[in-house]
C-alpha cells in the first residue's frame, strides 16, 4: 500500500479540491486575465509619507540633570560676582593740552566734558555686572595734562565712585 | 608728607620738564626721593603721602612719582586738586 492511499476519505477530498483549483487556475490563465498587484501607489504613498517625515522632523536636543546640593548651613553668603571695573582712557590729540578726549572701554557713549563724564559714571551704576560703587580705573596717556587727569578725578569723586585708581603700564 | 611736582620751566607752554621736592626740600631726582620716602617710611610705618602736582605737567611726569611711591610700598596716597566747583566742564 502506497503512502498516499493511506490518508483515508478526508484526505482524498482536498486531493481533488486542489486538483479543481489548480484546473481553475489554469483556465483563466488560457483565457488571458492575469492577476497581478499594482504597486506604483503605494511606492508614491510610501516616499510622500518617507518625505514629510524627513522634513517635519526635528531633533530635540539631549536633556541632562546635573545633581546640584545646596549647602548644608542656610545661612552661608553667596558667591560674590564679579564686579568689573570702569576704565576711563584719557587722549590729548592736540599738543597744546587744551582739548582732551574721554574713552571708556566697552562703552560706545564718549563723554566730552568732566560733567558728562560724572553723569556717565552715575548711570552706570547699578547696571549688570558693576556694583553700586564700581571701581574707576583712570588711564590717561602719558602727554595728557594732569589738569585734565584730576579733572577725571573729580568727575568719579562727584559720581560717589569710592575706588579710584591709575592703571598701571 | 607732601611731595610737590612743579614745572621746571614756568614760561614752556607745553611743561616739559619737571621738577620735584619733598615739602620745601627739593628732591634732585627720583633716586633721591626714592631714598628719602625710604627712610620716611622706616620711620613711620603708616606713612601716608600727599601729591601735589602743577596741572600743566604730563601725567607722565606724576606717574614717575606714583612709582616711585608705589615701590617704597606706601599704600596711603592722595592727590591734590583745586576744589573749585565747575574749573573745568
Amino acid at each position: 500500500m502506497s503512502p498516499g492511499h493511506s490518508g483515508g476519505p478526508g484526505e482524498f477530498e482536498l486531493r481533488q479540491a486542489l486538483g479543481r483549483a489548480r484546473r481553475r487556475r489554469g483556465r483563466r490563465s488560457a483565457s488571458g486575465l492575469q492577476l497581478a498587484l499594482n504597486l506604483a501607489p503605494m511606492i508614491d504613498m510610501t516616499f510622500l509619507l518617507l518625505i514629510f517625515f524627513v522634513v517635519t522632523t526635528t531633533f530635540r536636543r539631549a536633556e541632562g540633570i546635573f545633581a546640584s546640593k545646596r549647602p548644608r548651613d542656610a545661612g552661608a553668603p553667596a558667591a560674590t560676582l564679579p564686579i568689573s571695573p570702569i576704565v576711563v582712557r584719557i587722549t590729548q590729540p592736540d599738543p597744546s593740552g587744551q582739548r582732551r578726549e574721554i574713552r571708556i572701554d566697552n562703552f560706545a557713549r564718549t563723554p566730552q566734558t568732566f560733567g558728562e563724564l560724572a553723569q556717565f559714571l552715575i548711570d552706570v551704576q547699578g547696571n549688570p555686572g558693576f556694583d553700586c560703587q564700581p571701581p574707576v580705573v583712570l588711564y590717561p596717556a602719558p602727554d595728557v595734562r594732569w589738569d585734565h587727569v584730576v579733572n577725571c578725578w573729580n568727575a568719579a569723586v562727584r559720581a560717589k565712585c569710592a575706588v579710584v585708581t591709575f592703571a598701571g603700564k | 608728607m607732601v611731595i610737590n611736582c612743579l614745572l621746571a620751566a614756568p614760561w614752556s607752554p607745553t611743561g616739559s620738564g619737571a621738577a620735584y621736592s619733598i615739602g620745601p626740600l627739593r628732591a634732585g631726582s627720583l633716586e633721591e626721593m626714592s631714598d628719602r620716602l625710604a627712610a620716611a617710611k622706616a620711620a613711620t610705618p603708616n606713612l601716608q603721602v600727599v601729591v601735589r602736582a602743577d596741572r600743566r605737567l604730563p601725567y607722565s611726569a606724576v606717574r614717575k612719582v606714583m612709582e616711585v611711591v608705589a615701590r617704597n610700598q606706601i599704600e596711603v596716597m592722595n592727590v591734590v586738586a583745586h576744589a573749585r566747583e565747575g574749573a573745568a566742564p
